[in-house]
C-alpha cells in the first residue's frame, strides 16, 4: 500500500523558514555591526589619545606654560593631568577604579581609557577620555538596530506571505479544477504554459492523469452500451420464439374437445419447433458468452479438409437443391514449407466444425435454389485459410465488418429465410480469434456472391495477425 | 346467430399465426392468414377483412409500412402485433392509425378480447350475445333472461359471457378454466361449482339452457338437447 502523502501546509512551512532565515540574517548583521562599532570607537579613542600625547611632547618643546598646555590639550569628554618633575600636578582628572599607575601605556576601563606617557621634560601627561558618551553612542545603536530590525522583519513576512499566495496559486487552480471535474465536469484541462517547472510537470501529469481517467471512463461506458445494447437486442429476439410458444401453447390448451387432432397436431409441432428456436439462441447467447470470458481450446493438428467434407455433407441433406463442393488448393505464391501437410492447422477441432458448420448454414440460407457453395482450404505461410463462396446476392461493402456483430440482420424487418437469431458469425469470429486467426468477409470481385475467408495458424507461434489473404 | 367478423392475420412466425388464427377462429371470428405485405395485399381485395391483426417485424415492408396500405385500400380496424415494446414504437404505432396495439408474448385471450373491443367500436359486432330468451351484454355486465335481470357475481358473468360467446359449441372444463381463470390456477371443481350456480341461476326463469355433454364438457344452447 501506498503510505499517505505529508501535506503538511507548504504556505506554512515556506513562511515558517522564510522568517527563521530572516530572523537569523538580521541577528547577525545586529551582532555584528555593534561589535565592529566598539572596534571602531576604541581606535578612534587609541588614535585621539595618541595624537593629544605627541601636541604635547611639541608643547613641551615649545616651552608652553603647563596651565596653557593642558588647557591646549583638554576637549569636551577629554581631562589632563600634569605632573612637573618637581611634584606640582596642574589639571583635575577622574581616575576609574581599579587604575594602577604604570608610567606609560593605555589602559582601558568601562567608564574611561586613560593614557600615561612621560614628556621629554621629565614631566609626566595623564590623559583620561571618558567612555559614557561612548557607552551612550553604542546604546543608541542598539536600539536603532533592533527598531530597524524589527521593521524589517514584519515587511519580510507580509511580503512573504503575498508572495508565497501569488506562488502557490496554480495549487488553488488544480484543486478548484479536479473539484469541478469530480463533480462531473468532464473535458477540462490545466494546459500548463509550460512544462519544465515545478508546477508545470505537475499540472501536465495531472492533464494526463486526466486524460487517461477519461479515456478509461468513455471505454466503461462504451462497453457498458454495447453490453445494454446485446441484453436489450437478446431480450427482444428471445421474445419472439417465447411468444410463438406461448401462443402455440395457448392454442392448444383452449382447442376444444371437439377441435381436429390434425389441428392439435400441428400446434404441437410449432411448439416445439419454437421452443428450439429459443433454446438455440439462448445455447448460442451462452456460446459468445463464453468466448468473451475466453475459451478453452485443446489444440490439435487438424485436417481441414475433412472437417468441412463433414460439414458440406450436413449441409446437402438440409438443402439438396444446393451443390456444395469441398476442395484443397495448392498455396497462392507456390512456396511452401514441404514438411507442411497444406491442410492442417493448429486448432480444436470442435470449434473449427462450429466455425465452418456456421459458415455453410449462413450461406445455405442466403443461396437460393440451384446455387454453389465452394470451400477451398489452401495454406498462406504460417496460416491455412478456408475460403467459403456461395452464388446469394452477396454482402454490400459497408456491411462487411457489421455482420459479424452480434444480433445483426441486414433488413431492418428479419428476412424471411434467415432462421438464425444473426449470432452465427459473431460466434465463428470469435472462436477463429481465440485461436489466434480470423474470419473475414471480403470482397468477391466480378464473380460476386458472399466470400468469406477463415484464417487459422499451422504452428503455435504464429503471428497473432494474419497477413490479408489474395484472392482467386 | 350474430354476426362475426371477417379477420385477416398478418404474422411471420408460423407458431404465432396459427395459434392466433385458432383463437379468433373459436372466438367465432372468419379468419385468414397471411405471412408477409403481398400476401396481405391478395387477400385485402378477395378476403375484404373486417380487421387485421398486423406484426410489425416482417420480411420485406414492415407493419409500419403495410398500416398504410390497409388503411388506403379499405376501412378495415388494425390491432398491431409487435415485440417492439419502446414507447416510440407505440406511439408511432397508434399515430400511424393503428386501432390498438399488443405486445409480444401476449396472452391470447386478450388479443381476441382487443380483437372484439375494437369490432364493438367500428360497430362491426354488438356487445350483446342472445341465446333463446337470455340476452348477456359484456360491456355493460348485464344478463337478463325472458326480461327478468339475473344476479350473478362477477366470476359467473364471466362464465356465461364465455359459454355465451362459444354458444352452441361444446367447450372443456379445461377451455372453460384458462379462458375464465387464466392459467395460474388448476382446480376442475371451480368450474363444476360455478356452473352449477349459474345453471340454478338461469333456470329460476325458464328451462335448461346450460348442458351437460357427458365425457366432453358444457354447451349453452336453446331448444332440446
Amino acid at each position: 500500500m501506498t503510505p499517505a502523502l505529508r501535506t503538511g501546509s507548504l504556505r506554512r512551512r515556506v513562511i515558517v523558514a522564510g522568517v527563521l532565515v530572516i530572523v537569523a540574517v538580521l541577528l547577525l548583521l545586529g551582532v555584528a555591526t555593534d561589535v565592529l562599532f566598539a572596534a571602531q570607537s576604541r581606535r578612534d579613542t587609541d588614535t585621539m589619545l595618541r595624537q593629544r600625547a605627541q601636541l604635547a611632547e611639541q608643547f613641551v618643546r615649545q616651552q608652553i606654560r603647563p596651565r596653557e598646555l593642558l588647557r591646549r590639550l583638554e576637549a569636551a569628554g577629554v581631562n589632563a593631568r600634569l605632573t612637573l618633575p618637581d611634584g606640582r600636578q596642574f589639571g583635575d582628572v577622574v581616575l576609574p577604579p581599579g587604575f594602577e599607575p604604570q608610567g606609560r601605556g593605555v589602559q582601558r576601563f568601562d567608564q574611561a581609557t586613560v593614557l600615561e606617557r612621560p614628556l621629554p621634560d621629565g614631566s609626566r601627561l595623564l590623559l583620561v577620555v571618558d567612555g559614557s558618551e561612548r557607552n551612550a553612542a553604542q546604546q543608541r545603536l542598539r536600539r536603532l538596530l533592533l527598531l530597524v530590525g524589527l521593521i524589517a522583519l514584519a515587511v519580510a513576512i507580509l511580503a512573504l506571505v503575498v508572495v508565497v499566495r501569488v506562488a502557490l496559486s496554480p495549487l488553488d487552480a488544480m484543486t478548484a479544477m479536479a473539484k469541478a471535474i469530480a463533480r462531473g465536469d468532464r473535458g477540462r484541462r490545466l494546459s500548463p504554459t509550460r512544462t519544465d517547472t515545478e508546477l508545470g510537470r505537475a499540472a501536465g501529469a495531472f492533464d494526463e492523469m486526466v486524460d487517461a481517467l477519461e479515456g478509461a471512463e468513455h471505454a466503461a461506458r462504451t462497453s457498458e452500451g454495447l453490453t445494454r445494447q446485446f441484453v436489450a437486442d437478446a431480450a427482444h429476439e428471445l421474445r419472439t420464439p417465447i411468444a410463438g410458444v406461448q401462443a402455440a401453447a395457448e392454442a392448444v390448451l383452449q382447442a376444444g374437445p371437439t377441435g381436429s387432432p390434425d389441428e392439435r397436431d400441428r400446434m404441437h409441432l410449432l411448439l416445439v419447433r419454437e421452443a428450439r428456436r429459443a433454446g438455440r439462441l439462448v445455447e448460442d447467447l451462452l456460446v459468445l458468452a463464453r468466448i468473451e470470458a475466453g475459451l478453452d481450446l485443446h489444440r490439435v493438428p487438424t485436417d481441414l479438409v475433412t472437417l468441412a467434407r463433414a460439414e458440406a455433407e450436413r449441409t446437402r441433406l438440409l438443402a439438396p437443391g444446393l451443390t456444395v463442393t469441398v476442395g484443397a488448393a495448392p498455396a497462392p505464391t507456390g512456396e511452401r514449407d514441404p514438411g507442411q501437410d497444406a491442410a492442417t492447422a493448429l486448432a480444436d477441432p470442435e470449434r473449427v466444425a462450429q466455425i465452418l458448420g456456421n459458415l455453410l448454414d449462413n450461406a445455405r440460407r442466403h443461396t437460393p435454389a440451384g446455387g454453389t457453395i465452394t470451400a477451398t482450404v489452401r495454406p498462406a505461410g504460417p496460416w491455412v485459410e478456408v475460403i467459403v463462396a456461395d452464388t446469394g446476392r452477396g454482402v454490400a461493402a459497408p456491411d462487411r465488418e457489421r455482420i459479424f456483430d452480434r444480433l445483426v440482420r441486414l433488413d431492418a424487418a428479419r428476412s424471411a429465410d434467415s432462421g438464425g437469431a444473426g449470432l452465427g458469425l459473431a460466434i465463428a469470429r470469435g472462436i477463429a480469434r481465440a485461436h489466434g486467426g480470423d474470419l473475414r468477409c471480403v470482397d468477391p470481385g466480378p464473380v460476386g456472391g458472399a466470400l468469406f475467408v477463415l484464417t487459422l495458424p499451422t504452428t503455435p507461434n504464429a503471428p497473432t495477425v494474419p497477413v490479408l489473404p489474395r484472392h482467386p | 346467430m350474430i354476426s362475426q367478423a371477417r379477420v385477416l392475420v398478418v404474422e411471420d412466425s408460423d407458431a404465432i399465426r396459427a395459434a392466433v388464427l385458432a383463437a379468433l377462429r373459436d372466438a367465432g371470428h372468419t379468419v385468414e392468414g397471411a405471412g408477409d405485405g403481398s400476401g396481405m395485399e391478395r387477400h385485402l381485395d378477395t378476403f375484404r377483412p373486417d380487421l387485421v391483426v398486423l406484426d410489425v417485424m416482417l420480411p420485406g415492408r414492415d407493419g409500419f409500412a403495410l398500416l398504410d396500405v390497409v388503411r388506403r385500400h379499405s376501412d378495415a380496424g388494425v390491432v398491431m402485433l409487435t415485440a417492439r415494446d419502446g414507447v416510440a414504437d407505440r406511439l408511432r404505432g397508434l399515430t400511424a392509425g393503428a386501432d390498438d396495439y399488443v405486445v409480444k408474448p401476449f396472452v391470447l385471450a386478450e388479443l381476441v378480447a382487443r380483437v372484439a373491443a375494437v369490432l364493438r367500436r367500428m360497430g362491426r359486432a354488438p356487445s350483446t350475445v342472445e341465446v333463446g330468451d337470455l340476452v348477456i351484454d359484456a360491456e355493460s355486465g348485464v344478463a337478463v333472461r325472458a326480461g327478468a335481470p339475473l344476479e350473478l357475481t362477477a366470476t359467473e358473468l364471466r362464465l356465461l359471457s364465455y359459454l355465451a360467446a362459444q354458444r352452441g359449441r361444446v367447450v372443456s372444463k379445461t377451455q372453460i378454466l384458462t379462458a375464465v381463470w387464466g392459467y395460474d390456477a388448476y382446480d376442475p371443481n371451480l368450474v363444476e361449482v360455478h356452473v352449477s350456480a349459474v345453471r340454478r341461476k338461469l333456470e329460476i326463469h325458464g328451462p335448461r339452457l346450460l348442458h351437460t355433454v357427458r365425457g366432453l364438457g358444457y354447451v349453452l344452447r336453446a331448444g332440446p338437447t
